[in-house]
């Protein structure tokens, strides 16, 4: 465990070393509140509540979590570094976990750092501080969700910008699938209990459910399966290249 | 043989493993949605999505199993997310329930789509559409309980979940479902002085009022003399007008309550139903006025019966001698002045009293008064002869009114764990305490309950047309519903009101708004000024017209046009002028969050940056 964490400490730090790490936050907090004051209508609807900040949270990771975890390791591919990290004494799943545990706690900073529209929904009236505490956890979730995929995309190529782009379509497909307009789209051709099970596999539906302020297990078990899974599915893809 | 290689059996299981984690990872979302249902945490405020002890005991007493179908147009809510995400509440309440019941509920939720079997069926269990879906088509959002026997089902339903009883919505599910499960109707007593139930010997037919309650219960008329005993399997007691009660009948009700009965005590410092002379062969004075003193006491509940309220911005005006005036007596209490809180005043618009009395809290009692009913601030209080002497012409009250700026309380819930007013009686079954908390509704008027007060009757094709013009009918309703359930579901109240509004920003509106009205005034006073001056000019109605005008009624006319612009662009400057302090606090939330956050932290990034190549160059 120790490897797990002296990796994710190393990775996080690394990612303040360049000025691409604050390059991102601006354009994360910009992207946050452009979308939340303008697109989502936050002031001018009068609620207080961060639901209209929440909303766009899918949309803007579907952009910045790819940006993230694109380098993760198509970099360390093309670079010829990977294999230096197989003949370092820590296992592949340590170096996996590790590098998702840094990017986790970067997305994690750039969500504290919105703290500001907490204070202000709090300035302006009487919000349900319990709802607001769970959508920053179903938000943080669901980046935690994508990062494991884009993890998976960036161990597949070597090109960063294939990860970007199978990471982002990925995303996509998971916010798209839950979706009315897509569910009433297959409404007429596929069966009604595939398309229950659609819904159950759309990430917005289970950040929804938490950000209503309700901590379920379904939801909990929805996206700790994601991440292991994808997680998993990028140690075994990484062992097959090895293996090659 | 050849073997084949180890390296190609590795990358096959290698491969094999990517497909057995997307199998598992189905099979982990498949099972969890399908039997986990029960594990959560509620981190809302209110607890909104935590089932509160009363629903879970109906729940748990559930005797037979029964099938709850929530009807939800969702095609047709497309554009209606409000609606939609109080759906979400309302199917995720229903889920939690049919988990607790253990399977003893059924829950399912269908669309019922324009001129399928579904949407005649939700329209035969009475459910009610609303109109405003996308494509104009029609909302169904009601819920259908059904139990018993297929051939013989009971059903009951709620037609249509409407938003603003949101804080209730739980409440109404739980009384569905405990009305599902003991399908007989409450039993309710009604101890009254005055001809709530007519005189068949005369023709004169049951008010409304009682008509109504044996529609909703069965009903039992108890007579005050020789009563000893009150059922304490009666739901509930209506006491009407209790005028000089036996002490029996005092201690029974005592007693009723004592053991967890639901009280309702009707008085009136003036009862305009009273048929009993004003001044007997006894030469008794009898002012038609009510009251259970020792029992009130007890209860600690202050109420004299001598007082009535006065409350002139309520005053209802009546007809006298062909003249309407006000009568600060009679009173219509609207919206405002009922309790949004509490499930029996919740949805109702409107309340009419006449001389009512009102209630206070002793100083030294335990018990708590919620109150249902109340007065403006801007009511007074009267003896209630001097009311009886102005019947002539009420509005000499207001003669001599001074508002008091106090609030009081018409009808309420008083809640404590009661004491005996009889503590000296030894009888069999004596309770002195409570064993639990209990509570009355005490109401300070009985004329309320008069067909006079709340309905039109029109004689139409032989039958009586019954047109209601205040809520008081569904009032005495709503507290029988409430009182004649379970205790269970008198424990499940209305949870806080969920939409939070920005209270700062309300204020500045309101701020805005009585500054801009104050503005207003100013400049509609100068424009009438200006306007009755040039009247005064005119010499003679009908004689000016534009040709005979002098030069300076044209003059006057010219500036009495143009300063009319003025005044109409002045208003709008202020309109504008006061929203633009709403729109600057806007402009300065976004430059906080939008702008100046995010350039601290690239501040924060570039001194970082700059101590860094500062520190490398000085290693170098």
């Amino acid at each position: 465990m120790s490897a797990v964490s002296a990796i994710a400490r190393r990775e996080l730090r690394a990612y303040f070393v360049t000025p691409v790490a604050y390059v991102f936050m601006v354009i994360f907090l910009v992207m946050a509140g452009v979308l939340t004051f303008y697109t989502g209508d936050f002031y001018d609807r009068g609620l207080a509540d961060l639901q209209p900040f929440f909303d766009m949270h899918p949309w803007l990771y579907l952009v910045l979590v790819p940006a993230v975890t694109m380098s993760m390791w198509a970099e360390e591919r093309s670079s010829g570094t990977l294999e230096l990290l197989f003949s370092l004494p820590v296992s592949i799943s340590q170096a996996v976990l590790g590098k998702f545990l840094a990017a986790w706690g970067f997305i994690g900073i750039c969500l504290m750092l919105t703290f500001p529209l907490w204070i202000t929904v709090n300035y302006l009236g009487e919000p349900d501080n319990g709802v607001v505490m769970a959508g920053y956890i179903g938000s943080w979730l669901m980046a935690g969700a994508f990062l494991a995929i884009g993890a998976c995309m960036s161990t597949a190529t070597r090109s960063q910008v294939i990860a970007f782009v199978l990471t982002s379509s990925l995303c996509f497909v998971l916010i798209l699938i839950g979706q009315p307009q897509v569910l009433d789209f297959f409404q007429d051709s596929l069966p009604p209990k595939l398309i229950g099970a659609m819904g159950q596999l759309s990430i917005v539906r289970h950040a929804n459910a938490i950000a209503r302020g309700v901590l379920d297990l379904r939801d909990l078990i929805y996206f700790g399966a994601m991440i292991v899974a994808w997680l998993g599915a990028a140690v075994l893809v990484l062992d097959l290249k090895r293996t090659r | 043989m050849k073997r084949p290689s180890f390296s190609l059996s590795r990358a096959n299981v290698l491969r094999l493993g990517v497909v057995a984690i997307a199998v598992l990872f189905l099979a982990v979302i498949g099972l969890s949605s399908m039997s986990l249902r029960t594990a959560r945490v509620d981190l809302t405020e209110d607890r909104i999505y935590t089932l509160t002890p009363g629903t879970q005991s109906i729940v748990d007493g559930l005797g037979r199993p029964l099938t709850l179908t929530l009807y939800f147009s969702d095609h047709a809510t497309r554009e209606l997310p409000q609606l939609r995400s109080y759906e979400q509440r309302v199917q995720e309440m229903l889920r939690e329930i049919a988990v607790r019941a253990h399977g003893r509920i059924r829950f399912r939720v269908i669309d019922p789509v324009p001129y399928s079997d579904d949407e005649d069926a939700a329209e035969s269990y009475g459910l009610t559409p609303a109109a405003g879906g996308s494509n104009g088509e029609r909302v169904f959002f009601g819920l259908v309980g059904t139990t018993g026997a297929p051939d013989t089902p009971v059903s009951q339903s709620i037609p249509f979940f409407d938003p603003a009883r949101e804080a209730f919505v739980e409440y109404d599910i739980a009384k569905l479902l405990y009305e599902l499960a003991a399908p007989r109707k409450p039993k309710v007593g009604v101890l009254s002085s005055l001809p709530v139930t007519g005189n068949m010997v005369i023709g004169e037919q049951p008010w409304t009022v009682m008509r109504q309650l044996e529609q909703l219960a069965d009903v039992t008329n108890l007579a005050p003399e020789g009563l000893t005993h009150i059922d304490p399997s009666m739901n509930a007691l209506l006491l009407i007008h209790p005028k000089k009660l036996p002490e029996d009948a005092q201690y029974a009700i005592d007693q009723y309550v004592l053991h967890g009965g639901h009280l309702v005590v009707f008085v009136d410092p003036d009862a305009e139903m009273d048929t009993s002379p004003l001044i007997d062969s006894n030469g008794t004075v009898d002012d038609h006025d009510s009251d259970i003193r020792r029992l009130f006491e007890a209860w600690g509940i202050v109420y004299d019966p001598t007082k009535v309220v006065l409350d002139r911005s309520q005053a209802l005006t009546i007809d006298l001698n062909g003249n309407t005036v006000p009568h600060p007596a009679m009173l219509g209490l609207s919206a405002q002045d009922l309790n949004h809180d509490d499930v029996v005043t919740a949805s109702l618009q409107r309340i009419n009293v006449s001389t009512a009395g009102f209630f206070e809290l002793a100083p030294e009692t335990k018990a708590r008064m919620l109150p249902l009913v109340q007065t403006s601030d801007e009511a007074m209080v009267v003896p209630a002869q001097g009311v009886r002497d102005a019947a002539g012409d009420p509005s000499t009250l207001l003669a001599s009114y001074e508002p008091s700026h106090d609030r009081f309380v018409l009808a309420a819930r008083v809640r404590d764990t009661f004491h005996s007013a009889f503590p000296e009686r030894k009888d069999a079954g004596h309770l002195g305490v409570a064993a639990a908390p209990g509570e009355v509704i005490v109401v300070a008027d009985t004329d309320l309950l008069t067909d006079r007060l709340w309905i039109d009757v029109q004689p139409l094709l032989g039958q009586q047309q019954l047109t209601p013009f205040a809520n008081n009918g569904d009032l005495i309703a709503n507290i029988v519903d409430n009182l004649g359930g379970s205790t269970a579901l008198l424990s499940i109240r209305g949870r806080a009101n969920l939409q939070r509004p920005f209270t700062r920003v309300r204020a500045l509106q309101a701020a805005a708004d009585r500054k801009f009205l104050v503005k207003k005034g100013e400049l509609e006073n100068e424009l009438y000024d200006a306007q009755r001056r040039l009247a005064e000019l005119q010499p003679t109605k009908g004689a000016s017209t534009p040709t005979t005008l002098s030069a300076q009624q044209r003059r006057e006319v010219e500036q009495y046009l143009q300063r009319k612009l003025a005044i109409g662009k002045e208003l709008r400057d202020v309109q504008h002028q006061l929203n633009a302090e709403i729109d600057a606090l806007g402009l300065r939330l976004k430059f906080i969050n939008i702008i100046l956050v995010p350039a601290l932290v690239a501040i924060l990034g570039l001194i970082f940056g700059w101590r860094r190549t500062h520190r490398v160059r000085r290693e170098m």
